[in-house]
């Protein structure tokens, strides 16, 4: 039996589904699904060439996980890990709530603006999320807020930890689609401002709409108490800024801008004396948990596009979709809603590693810039967070309010509206992304 | 044996700490080094290979706590005999495959070995020594897999099951 490189590609894709479907791990599904491909093809393609597949596993893994350019993932998951056990979340609470008295929303501002600082410091959207909202959540209802939309803008402003540079989803990215690391984090500012004036504009719309539903101010006080209350958050407002500048200004890589980061995260939490020993060994083996699974995934994917390679697929998928003659936009458009649903079943990191050996072939061929479809699928991938039945949002606001899942899914809807906005701003107006990291490296 | 086995997992999870910190230290030496005009030889290629170590040697200690996440959308919701069929064709698959797995690492290794392959970057690292260090990795994912597919077919809980039950937000609200 002869099959041409469409139907082998189809093939495979029903594999992994069913691999997947059965519940077999993701990155071992990705890598089982590699050596159907090495395998199982050649005998069903006879002009594709043979090659032992242990030697085709053994050294695309090798290759993909021994690497320099890795090395930022598992350090900023540590950054990461060591602040999330500090009490960063209380502080970004006192330290912002004076501040935002007056805006329409008020209080509810704070989810926004702290999503938007923890993600700079955090990679992880959950983390964000689940350390803005396990303080701002209950203060919230406390003083009388409208529930739907306090536990809304946390949801939605959660996912700005993905955007926000540095962010781990950037990195898998940047690593799996061979793109500048750098780039994908100067990028990804400009958007990242946008979504959280949307998300404050959002608040602010909803507030003057519902003046009812506000609370009342909290009693206000004089302006050196404000600036006390805020100056804890000054140290970790300098290790962004120390972090990302070393980055912005070209005066480290990612991966020495990350080790600047567990250095500074650690000072920062020895200063606020939350630094043990015990919680030393908790963030680093925290850290080497999360990014084992998240290596092994890539390990898996690496293998897989080894494979696909040998066989021609990828290129044959991108020709087809070239000979259809779609307009850039529609391919954006039905990209959005495949990551949409693929969002449903498999989560953001997953996503983006499985899609990139078979959807970069046509990005490119459409004439996309890479870094600009970097931030556009991470957008996309945000969206996908908060997207009903599994959203990884979702959860950790299901856990933090014991609410049902759909029931958080309605209240961060206008959130998702918000984000369609985005990328479809992102999409018309590419310079958005492009234009700070061309004129900053341009020097 | 269980003992042993236990700390046979935890072993690969502290050598991969072990290895995280060092990238961190490795990076460290460099930066600090380029202050004082001293370069690090071969950094760049022991950074990759703790990289690689950190990601292969606590594979079967991150999967018994869980870790590792896989799609629960059918298998969570299935009850019964179903479901126990279920979980042995997923453990027997991945049982299969790490198997194979390690054997690619320790191949790998091998031919590194028998090659005398060297790093390319500015110290000719022997590719053998950390090549044989994941292989050693998955062949302890390869034996915790077994492990737990030996667990679920005599009727016990496989180790991520009973690590999912405390899943990871209660961890977070205990830890803080």
């Amino acid at each position: 039996m002869e099959l041409a490189q469409t139907e082998a590609g189809l093939l495979l894709l029903g594999l992994l589904f069913l691999f997947l479907g059965l519940g077999v791990w993701i990155g071992l599904g990705l890598m089982l699904v590699g050596l159907c491909g090495v395998i199982l093809l050649p005998m069903l393609m006879p002009s594709m060439p043979t090659f032992p597949a242990e030697k085709v596993m053994g050294t695309a893994i090798w290759q993909s996980l021994a690497s320099w350019t890795l090395a930022a993932l598992p350090l900023f998951i540590w950054m990461g890990e060591i602040l999330f056990r500090t009490r960063l979340s209380e502080d970004m609470f006192r330290g912002l709530a004076p501040w935002v008295q007056r805006l329409p929303g008020r209080l509810m501002h704070v989810n926004v603006i702290g999503c938007g600082i923890f993600a700079a410091v955090s990679g992880s959207s959950a983390a964000t999320a689940a350390t803005i909202g396990k303080m701002s959540l209950p203060a919230l209802t406390q003083r009388g807020y409208h529930l739907p939309m306090a536990v809304g803008s946390l949801a939605g402003a959660g996912t700005l930890g993905l955007l926000i540079p540095p962010s781990i989803v950037m990195i898998v990215y940047g690593v799996a689609a061979e793109v500048s690391i750098v780039r994908l984090f100067i990028a990804g500012v400009l958007p990242g401002i946008m979504l959280m004036v949307l998300f404050s504009g959002c608040i602010m719309l909803w507030s003057m709409m519902n003046p009812s539903l506000t609370p009342p101010r909290d009693p206000s006080i004089p302006l050196s108490r404000k600036l006390k209350e805020s100056g804890q958050l000054i140290p970790v407002v300098l290790l962004i800024m120390f972090v990302m500048g070393s980055i912005y200004f070209g005066w480290a890589t990612a991966t020495e801008a990350a080790v600047f980061g567990v250095v500074g995260a650690l000072a920062l939490s020895a200063w606020g004396r939350t630094l043990t020993w015990k919680s030393f060994i908790d963030s680093l083996m925290g850290a080497v948990r999360l990014s084992c699974m998240i290596n092994l995934i890539l390990a898996g994917a690496a293998f897989l596009t080894q494979a696909m390679a040998y066989s021609g697929i990828p290129a044959a998928m991108a020709a087809w979709v070239g000979a259809q003659g779609f307009s850039p936009y529609m391919i954006i458009a039905c990209l959005t809603i495949i990551y949409l649903v693929l969002g449903c079943f498999i989560d953001g990191i997953s996503m983006i590693v499985l899609t990139v050996s078979v959807v970069l072939p046509i990005i490119q061929g459409a004439g996309f810039d890479l870094v600009w479809f970097g931030i556009f699928i991470v957008l996309v991938v945000e969206m996908a967070q908060i997207t009903p039945p599994v959203g990884f949002n979702l959860f950790v606001l299901q856990g933090l309010t014991n609410m049902g899942i759909f029931q958080v899914a309605r209240y961060t809807l206008p959130f998702f509206f918000m984000m369609i906005l985005a990328v479809a701003m992102v999409a018309l107006f590419p310079a958005i992304v492009t234009w700070l990291p061309a004129t900053m490296l341009s020097r | 044996m269980r003992k042993a086995l236990d700390s046979l997992y935890l072993l690969g999870g502290v050598l991969g700490g072990i290895a995280l910190a060092a990238i961190a230290a490795i990076i460290i030496a460099q930066v600090v080094g380029r202050q004082f005009g001293l370069t690090v030889l071969g950094a760049d290629d022991l950074t990759a290979f703790s990289v690689a170590a950190s990601a292969t040697l606590p594979l079967a200690y991150a999967f018994r706590l869980g870790a590792h996440i896989r799609v629960d959308l059918i298998i969570g919701r299935l009850k019964g005999s179903s479901r126990l069929i279920m979980e042995s064709i997923a453990l027997i698959l991945t049982a299969g495959l790490t198997l194979f797995f390690a054997y690619s690492m320790a191949d790998l290794a091998f031919d590194s070995f028998q090659f005398e392959d060297v790093a390319q970057g500015s110290v000719a690292w022997k590719l053998w020594v950390p090549q044989a260090l994941c292989a050693f990795g998955a062949a302890l994912f390869a034996v915790c897999l077994l492990d737990d597919l030996a667990a679920h077919l005599t009727g016990g809980t496989p180790s991520y099951r009973n690590a999912a039950e405390m899943n990871a937000l209660d961890r977070a609200g205990q830890e803080l």
